[in-house]
């Protein structure tokens, strides 16, 4: 069942440029949109994404000889709900004030495409380190994209920068809040769901237009999504 | 695959899917056993702090976190009721913090805690949770803007006599707030419910302090 592992290498350059799960896969759109208002929420959100993806990958990869393919979806699913839940149990007691902002999208990590989609296509095929690696890749790659998708609205939106950093980092991190211009001042639109729409269709201009210019003499502009 | 080897595999698969169910249901009862007394401490750290903000500096010796008295009548109007949690000193009824939720904000509802002199005078009022639009209906929150201080001070009888008369802060009418600007529904919503909930708690005051009535629950923050 197993094939050759990728070079790590390879995993991290799919998972942070070629096939980065908010840029090029778009898998788990709707916290991505949702929850990129501030800095803090999307790394929030994004760190609780990444260590569900690394539960999961490792565990489901662990498994992967044990389980036939009669039952391997609800497995996976089983896997993923559960390190989500302990996930969220540990945010509860640890970043209460955090955990009660993400509310219901912290749950909604279990129906997150990008995670049973890494689970099912690679790291029930693949050995352990390179289903971590792939992992943290692409994890690493969708946290990216909701911090700077976040801290771009938050800038655009509300003139601060790590606003309300305490809930993520405790309370002698209030100091890393930047203020850079009056909350009145911000452009509204930047903090509303059609702020993230615009925000992640920019970002995705940019990307392809980055794209193009590496591959000017080549025949294809848009690169396809490696799974 | 004969009948014979198929019907074992798929017994097989049963029963691996019936541990693998077993395992998880473990791993969670494990570590909400772990995590539960923390987070149990994290919410009452929060509630405490919560009902301080609105009832700023009124001595009392009691709990008012534990000190619940369920509310046993419902108020007219869009208001859900959560808790009444009575503030004593020596035993005696001093102040009462209400624990309600607006149900008709602009997206959904609005957790209020309104701190209330015995008499029925607001000592403050604070937004627990909303879904308001930002940077519009979300200037309800006090970190965001100074609107809810409006509150302070106010009672359905109107302005407090010993204050002078022409400066004190009126009665709590939609009317007599300084408006927020683009979010007309978000204002009007706590204005309203904080106004229902002052009528429900002047003719349920012997009630709310009854010890008698209605004992208080043990653990308001395990719901």
């Amino acid at each position: 069942m197993t094939t050759t592992d990728p070079d790590p290498r390879e995993s991290w350059m799919n998972g942070l440029w070629r096939s980065n799960p908010g840029l090029v896969t778009l898998l788990g759109l709707c916290p991505l949109l949702a929850l990129s208002n501030t800095t803090i929420n999307a790394l929030g959100l994004g760190l609780a994404t990444l260590a569900a993806l690394t539960i999961t990958n490792v565990s489901v990869s662990l498994l992967r000889d044990l389980v036939p393919t009669a039952i391997r979806l609800p497995v996976h699913v089983l896997i993923i709900a559960t390190s989500v839940t302990v996930i969220e149990l540990s945010m509860q007691a640890w970043l209460t004030e955090l955990h009660a902002v993400l509310g219901i999208f912290l749950p909604l990590i279990v129906t997150n495409c990008l995670i049973l989609g890494r689970a099912q296509v690679f790291a029930c095929h693949h050995g352990v380190r390179a289903a971590l690696h792939d992992a943290l890749a692409n994890g690493t790659g969708f946290l990216l994209v909701l911090v700077v998708l976040g801290s771009s609205r938050e800038l655009l939106g509300q003139g601060t920068l790590l606003a309300d950093a305490e809930r993520l980092f405790g309370e002698q991190a209030a100091a890393l809040s930047i203020n850079v211009f009056a909350a009145e001042q911000g452009l509204l639109l930047a903090l509303l769901p059609p702020g993230a729409f615009i925000a992640l269709g920019l970002l995705l201009a940019v990307r392809n237009a980055c794209l193009s210019g590496f591959a000017r003499n080549s025949d294809t502009l848009t690169t396809r999504p490696e799974l | 695959m004969n009948k014979d080897a198929a019907s074992r595999y798929s017994g097989r698969s049963a029963r691996l899917l019936a541990g693998f169910v077993a395992a998880a249901v473990l791993c969670i009862v494990l570590t909400n056993y772990l995590t539960h007394p923390r987070a149990k401490a994290a919410r009452e750290r929060q509630m405490a702090n919560a009902l301080a903000s609105v009832l700023a500096d009124t001595p009392h010796d009691n709990q008012p976190t534990d000190d619940v008295s369920a509310p046993h009548a419902v108020s007219p109007g869009p208001v859900r009721w959560r808790a009444v949690h009575r503030v004593r000193l020596g035993g005696k009824p001093v102040a009462a913090v209400l624990d309600i939720e607006a149900l008709d904000g602009y997206s959904g509802g609005i957790g209020l805690l309104i701190g209330l002199t015995v008499e029925g005078r607001i000592i403050a009022v604070r937004v627990t949770e909303h879904r308001e639009t930002p940077g519009l209906g979300d200037r309800i929150e006090h970190r965001r803007s100074n609107w809810i201080e409006q509150f302070a001070g106010r009672s359905l009888a109107g302005p407090d006599p010993e204050l002078d008369a022409g400066s004190g802060p009126a009665s709590v009418a939609s009317a007599d707030f300084d408006a927020l600007s683009g979010a007309t529904v978000t204002a009007r919503a706590v204005v309203n419910a904080v106004n229902d909930a002052l009528i429900w708690f002047n003719e349920n005051r012997e009630q709310v302090f009854d010890n008698t009535a209605k004992q208080a629950m043990s653990d308001p923050g395990a719901s």
